[in-house]
C-alpha cells in the first residue's frame, strides 16, 4: 500500500550526534508555517536513505478503507468570505482590515486545527457585515421595488439569500430567526434597515463561516457517512473556486443530483474551466511557496534600493500568473512548474530580470528567461527573496524550503542552549566559507545537512532574486549543490540543475499531492485516508497538475465522512 | 461612577480638542471610593543583553539601571527588578531554543497544547493554558465593558505567536491597528447623537442576539470537539455583546485623541498606549496587554543592522557598534514603557494618579537574545498596584516564572499557591510586591 509517510522520518533530522530515531514518539517542536508532521505509526526505515517505494502497490481489488475520514470543523478563511460576500451581496467583502491575517499551517490557509474566533475576531466580522450592508444596491438584490417592500418581499428575500449565504435551503427554525428579526426592527429602521440587520446576522451566522458538515446518516455505507449533496457543493466551490457555490451547482444540490459522480465529475470539470479556478491555484502557489507576507518583506535599502512593496507585489504576482499559465494554459505538469524557461514580467519585472521590457511597462508579457540562469518556482524573484535576509541569501531558508514544501520533510528546532549565532557577514568570505560550521560541526550537521548544501546551490540568486556572479568583494559564486536525501541525491550545480533533478523525484511528486491534501482539506491526511491519497498518487503519476485538481474531489475522502456524534 | 449615558454627554460637551490633561482636570472629581486595581502586561521577544539591564549595588535597593532600561530612570523608586527567572515550562515540548513558539510559554507557565489528529500524528496548535492576563481577566470578569485589552503595536496575530490565552485553543488576538481600536473604544463614544448610539446599539443587540440563535440551533447538532469551537466563537459574542452595552465609566474619562496619522512604529506605538492609559482611566477594562512585535528594520532610530534585527540578536554584542545599536533598539521598547508608566501617572485618580492603582508587568521571552535563552530572565513590576513598593533589584537565582506569578496573584487579591504547570512549582516566591 503507498503510504503518505514513508520519507518523513527519514529526513526528519536529528541535532547533532543524537540517534536518529524512527519511533521517536516525543512530539517535535517545530513551527507551523513550516513544520511537517511525522507519522508516528509508520514504519519506515531509519537509514538516511528516502524510502522511494512509492509505486508497489499493484492492488487487485477495491482499496478496503480503515475508518471513515474526518471533518473537523473548518471556517473559511478571509479570502473566501469576501468572495463568497461578493457573490451574495455584488459588494467587496470587508474583512480587510476587520480580522487578523489568517492562521496558516505548513503555510496554508483554512486549517481545522486554527478555528477559534476570539473576541476581536467577533468585532470584525460584526463591522465587517455592517461595512457590507452599507454597500448594497438594494434596488438591484431585492425581488421587489424597495419603496414598496412588504413582508411577502422581505420573506422572499431572506429565504433566497439565506439558501445562497448559507448553502443550502434554511431550516423553518433558522428562517424563523431572520424573519423575526425583520418582524422586530422593520418598524424602527425600516425596510432596507431591518433587511440589512437581516443580512448582518446571516453573514455572521456559523451556517456562513463555518463549513457545517453533518453528512446524511441515512446514505451511510457502513462507516461512512456520505456528504450531503449541499455539503459537496460546498466543499467543492471552496476547492476549486474558493468561494460560495454558484446557482447552478446550489440547483444540482437542490434535486440532489449532485451526489451521482457523473454529475458530480461533470462539475469538477466545469468549475476547472472557469476563471474562478485561477485563482485558488494562483492561492495554493502563493499559500505553498510562503510567499503571503513577501510584500511586507524588508531588504536593506542601501544594497537594494529597487525593493518596495510595489516590486514585492508584482514578484508574487509574476508567480501567480505563471503557475496558473502553466497549469491551466500550458502543459500542466510539475515538471514544467520546476523547469518552465518563460514567466511573465511588467516593466518594473522585466529590469529586475533584465529581459527587454513591454512597451507599456504596466502590461504583462510573457517573456523567455536566459536558460543558463532560470528554471521555473525554484529560480523566481518571488521565492528567492522571501527565503533570503535583508542584505544576504539565506542558505538555510532555501535549503528548508526545498526540503519541507517540496520533500515533505520534517526539520526540527535546533536544541535548546545550541548557540545559533549567525556567522558575521564578510565581505572576504563566501557564504559558503561563513557558514562552513553547519556541515563541519557534527552538531550542527544532523540538521543542517539537509538544508545547506541545498540552499548553497541557489547562491546564484542575490537576496531579492537576481542573478548575481560574484558576492562580496568580487568573490565568484560557487553554486555547487548536494542534495543529501531522496532517490535522486547527489551533487548539482545552481539551481536550474536542482530543478532538473527535482522532476524526477517520486517523493517531491508525492509531497505536491500531500500539499493539496492540506490545502483542500485542512488537515493532515490519516489511516483512514489511505484510499484516497493512494487514488491522489495514481492520478498524479504522470505529474499532471489538472488530473490531479480534478481527482481530488472524487475520492471518498471528499465525499465521505464519519459519523457525526453530537 | 457615571452611567455611560453621562459620560456620552460629557463627551460631547467636549468634543473641542483641548488638550489632554487640561480636559482632565476639569473633568476630575474629588474620589472618596477606593478605585480599582488594574493588571497590564507589556510583553516582547528576542530578549536583550543581560549585562546591560542593571549594575547592582550594595543591597537590593542600591542599584543604577543599565543602558538598555536608562530611559525608565525617572521611575526607578516605581519599580522592581525581578531578576533570576527560569522559564522552565520551555524544556517540555522536546528538542528545543525557545526560536519558534517560545512566547506559548511566557505569560502560560505551561507546556504547549499538542493535538493529535486521527493519523495518530501530534502537532502544536497553541498555548497549554490561560496566561496571567487572562486567569486575572476571567476573575474580574464582567466588571467592565471589556474583561480584558490587548493593544498590538506590529504583533503578530498568527495563534502559535499569540501571547495571551483564555485556554486550551482559545488564543486573545491581538488588536495592531490604532485606528481600530479607537473606532471600537472611543469612537463610538465620541461625537455621535446620543439617539444615534443607542439606535446602534439596539441594532447590534439585535443582530448579535440573532447570530446567537443560529449558533444554539447549530451547536447540538455538530461533534463535540466542533461544538467546542462554536462554544468559543458564543462565549466571544457574549464578551462582544457585553463590550458594546458598556458599563460604568471612570470619572478621569475623556478622548485620548490618539494621533491617528502617524502610521510609523513609533507613532502607532504611542496611541496604543495613549489609548490603553485611557481605557483604564474609563474603566473600559481593568486588564490589558501590550504587545510589542520584532521590528526587521528600526527606521525610526539611527541603528544598522545589516543582515536585519533578528540576525543582529543572534550575532549579539559582537562589535562595540552592534552592541551600541542592539542597546538602542533594546532601549526603545524601555522608552515605550517609561512613556505607559507617564501616561498613568498624569491621569489624577484621587489623591493620586491611576499609576497608582495598576501593576505593570514587563516580561521578555527570552533572556540573552543571542541565544535566545529562557533561563535567568528579569521580569518588571512597575506601579503602586497590588501593593507592589517599587525601588529594588531582586534576584530569585533561578526560580520558576510560574511561582513569580502566583506571588502576583496573590498580591492582586488571589489565593492561589501555584500558576501553570505546577511540575515546576516550588513555592510561591517571597518578597516580590513589597
Amino acid at each position: 500500500m503507498m503510504r503518505w509517510t514513508p520519507l518523513l522520518f527519514a529526513l526528519a533530522c536529528s541535532p547533532g550526534d543524537k540517534a536518529e530515531s524512527a519511533d521517536d514518539t516525543v512530539p517535535t517542536s517545530s513551527d507551523t508555517d513550516t513544520d511537517t508532521d511525522a507519522d508516528a505509526d509508520t514504519d519506515a526505515d531509519t537509514d538516511t536513505d528516502v524510502d522511494t517505494d512509492t509505486d508497489t502497490d499493484t492492488d487487485t481489488g477495491p482499496c478496503e478503507p480503515s475508518g471513515a475520514p474526518d471533518a473537523p470543523l473548518r471556517m473559511l478563511t478571509t479570502d473566501q468570505i469576501d468572495r463568497s460576500v461578493f457573490d451574495l451581496l455584488a459588494v467587496l467583502g470587508g474583512t480587510a482590515g476587520r480580522l487578523p491575517a489568517d492562521p496558516t499551517v505548513h503555510g496554508f490557509e483554512g486549517s481545522a486545527s486554527t478555528v477559534s474566533v476570539s473576541q476581536l475576531m467577533a468585532d470584525g466580522l460584526m463591522r465587517a457585515s455592517e461595512d457590507s450592508t452599507a454597500a448594497i444596491d438594494w434596488a438591484a438584490l431585492l425581488p421587489c421595488d424597495p419603496a414598496s417592500g412588504d413582508s411577502v418581499c422581505a420573506e422572499s428575500f431572506i429565504d433566497d439569500l439565506g439558501r445562497r449565504a448559507f448553502r443550502r435551503p434554511m431550516e423553518a427554525d433558522e428562517r424563523q430567526i431572520f424573519v423575526d428579526l425583520f418582524t422586530a426592527m422593520e418598524p424602527i429602521e425600516g425596510f432596507e434597515g431591518s433587511l440589512a440587520l437581516v443580512v448582518q446576522a446571516m453573514l455572521q451566522s456559523p451556517q456562513f463561516l463555518y463549513r457545517i458538515e453533518l453528512g446524511d446518516p441515512s446514505q451511510a455505507q457502513g462507516d461512512h457517512v456520505p456528504l450531503t449533496a449541499h455539503e459537496l457543493a460546498t466543499r467543492l466551490s471552496l476547492l476549486l473556486w474558493g468561494r460560495t457555490p454558484d446557482e447552478e451547482l446550489l440547483a444540482l444540490a437542490d434535486d440532489g443530483t449532485l451526489t451521482d459522480p457523473a454529475v458530480l465529475a461533470a462539475q469538477v470539470d466545469r468549475l476547472l474551466d472557469d476563471p474562478r479556478a485561477r485563482e485558488v491555484v494562483g492561492d495554493f502557489v502563493e499559500q505553498w511557496m510562503g510567499l503571503t507576507d513577501l510584500d511586507t518583506t524588508a531588504k536593506d535599502p542601501t544594497a537594494f534600493p529597487t525593493w518596495s512593496p510595489e516590486l514585492a507585489a508584482d514578484l508574487r504576482e509574476e508567480t501567480r500568473r505563471f503557475a496558473t499559465d502553466v497549469i491551466f494554459d500550458g502543459d500542466g505538469s510539475l515538471h514544467a512548474l520546476l523547469t518552465a524557461d518563460h514567466t511573465f514580467v511588467n516593466g518594473a519585472l522585466a529590469d529586475h530580470y533584465g529581459v527587454t521590457p513591454p512597451t507599456d511597462p504596466d502590461a504583462w508579457e510573457r517573456v523567455t528567461l536566459p536558460a543558463a540562469e532560470r528554471s521555473g518556482l525554484l529560480t523566481q524573484g518571488s521565492f528567492l527573496a522571501d527565503a533570503a535576509h535583508s542584505n544576504q541569501t539565506s542558505i538555510v531558508h532555501r535549503g528548508l524550503f526545498v526540503f519541507e514544501q517540496l520533500y515533505c520533510g520534517e526539520q526540527q528546532d535546533p536544541p535548546g542552549d545550541l548557540d545559533i549565532t549567525l556567522p558575521p557577514l564578510d565581505d572576504d568570505l563566501s557564504t559558503r566559507e561563513r557558514y562552513a560550521r553547519h556541515t563541519q560541526d557534527p552538531l550542527c550537521s544532523g540538521c543542517h545537512s539537509s538544508m545547506d548544501p541545498i540552499g548553497l546551490g541557489f547562491e546564484h540568486y542575490d537576496p531579492i532574486g537576481r542573478w548575481r556572479d560574484t558576492e562580496g568583494n568580487a568573490i565568484p559564486v560557487d553554486a555547487s549543490g548536494v542534495l543529501t536525501y531522496s532517490s535522486q541525491a547527489g551533487a548539482f550545480y545552481g539551481a536550474v540543475e536542482l530543478a532538473g533533478l527535482l522532476t524526477a523525484v517520486p517523493e517531491v511528486q508525492e509531497c505536491f499531492v500531500l500539499q493539496w491534501f492540506r490545502m483542500g482539506w485542512g488537515r493532515e491526511p490519516g489511516e483512514s485516508d489511505t484510499c484516497s491519497t493512494d487514488e491522489l498518487q495514481a492520478a498524479f503519476a504522470a505529474g499532471d497538475v489538472p488530473t490531479l485538481l480534478r481527482t481530488l474531489p472524487l475520492t471518498d475522502s471528499f465525499r465521505f465522512r464519519g459519523e457525526v456524534v453530537p | 461612577m457615571p452611567s455611560r449615558r453621562a459620560l456620552l454627554r460629557a463627551f460631547g460637551a467636549s468634543l473641542t480638542a483641548m488638550p489632554l490633561l487640561e480636559s482632565l482636570g476639569r473633568t476630575a472629581h474629588a474620589q472618596d471610593a477606593s478605585f480599582p486595581t488594574r493588571l497590564v502586561i507589556v510583553t516582547r521577544s528576542q530578549g536583550s543583553l543581560p549585562e546591560q539591564l542593571v549594575t547592582p549595588g550594595t543591597s537590593e535597593t542600591d542599584f543604577t539601571l543599565g543602558p538598555i532600561l536608562a530611559a525608565l530612570a525617572p521611575y526607578q523608586s516605581r519599580l522592581t527588578l525581578c531578576g533570576g527567572i527560569d522559564d522552565a515550562t520551555n524544556t517540555l515540548d522536546g528538542s528545543y531554543n525557545g526560536h519558534t513558539r517560545c512566547l506559548l510559554h511566557t505569560w502560560t507557565a505551561q507546556g504547549m497544547d499538542w493535538a493529535v489528529g486521527s493519523d495518530g500524528v501530534a502537532s502544536p496548535v497553541g498555548a497549554g493554558g490561560p496566561s496571567l492576563d487572562q486567569v486575572v481577566a476571567s476573575r474580574w470578569a464582567g466588571l467592565c465593558a471589556y474583561d480584558s485589552l490587548e493593544f498590538g503595536v506590529g504583533a503578530s496575530t498568527q495563534n502559535t505567536q499569540a501571547y495571551s490565552w483564555k485556554g486550551l485553543g482559545q488564543p486573545v488576538h491581538v488588536e495592531n491597528s490604532p485606528d481600530a481600536m479607537y473606532e471600537r473604544l472611543f469612537q463610538d463614544l465620541v461625537g455621535a447623537d446620543p439617539a444615534e448610539l443607542a439606535a446602534r446599539l439596539a441594532r447590534r443587540e439585535a443582530v448579535l442576539g440573532a447570530v446567537k440563535a443560529q449558533i444554539g440551533l447549530i451547536s447540538p447538532k455538530v461533534s463535540a470537539a466542533d461544538r467546542l469551537k462554536l462554544d468559543t466563537h458564543l462565549a466571544s459574542i457574549e464578551s462582544l455583546e457585553q463590550a458594546i452595552a458598556g458599563g460604568s465609566v471612570g470619572d478621569t474619562c475623556t478622548d485620548p485623541f490618539p494621533d491617528l496619522v502617524d502610521t510609523s512604529t513609533p507613532g502607532k506605538s504611542k496611541a496604543m498606549i495613549d489609548m490603553l492609559a485611557m481605557s483604564l482611566a474609563c474603566d473600559l477594562t481593568r486588564v490589558a496587554t501590550l504587545a510589542f512585535g520584532d521590528y526587521q528594520d528600526w527606521p525610526w532610530l539611527d541603528v544598522d543592522f545589516p543582515s536585519g534585527w533578528h540576525d543582529a540578536v543572534h550575532a549579539g554584542p559582537a562589535t562595540p557598534e552592534l552592541e551600541d545599536d542592539l542597546i538602542d533598539s533594546y532601549g526603545w521598547y524601555s522608552e515605550q514603557l517609561a512613556y505607559l508608566l507617564a501616561a498613568l501617572d498624569a491621569i489624577p485618580e484621587g489623591d493620586g494618579t491611576v499609576l497608582d492603582h495598576t501593576l505593570i508587568v514587563y516580561g521578555n521571552v527570552f533572556n540573552q537574545g543571542s541565544n535566545h535563552g529562557h533561563t535567568g530572565k528579569t521580569y518588571l513590576l512597575a506601579g503602586g498596584g497590588a501593593g507592589h513598593v517599587g525601588g529594588r533589584n531582586l534576584d530569585f537565582g533561578g526560580a520558576a516564572h510560574g511561582d513569580l506569578f502566583a506571588a502576583l496573584l496573590q498580591g492582586l487579591g488571589f489565593s492561589d499557591t501555584s500558576f501553570g504547570d505546577t511540575a515546576f512549582a516550588n513555592g510561591v516566591l517571597t518578597g516580590v510586591l513589597s
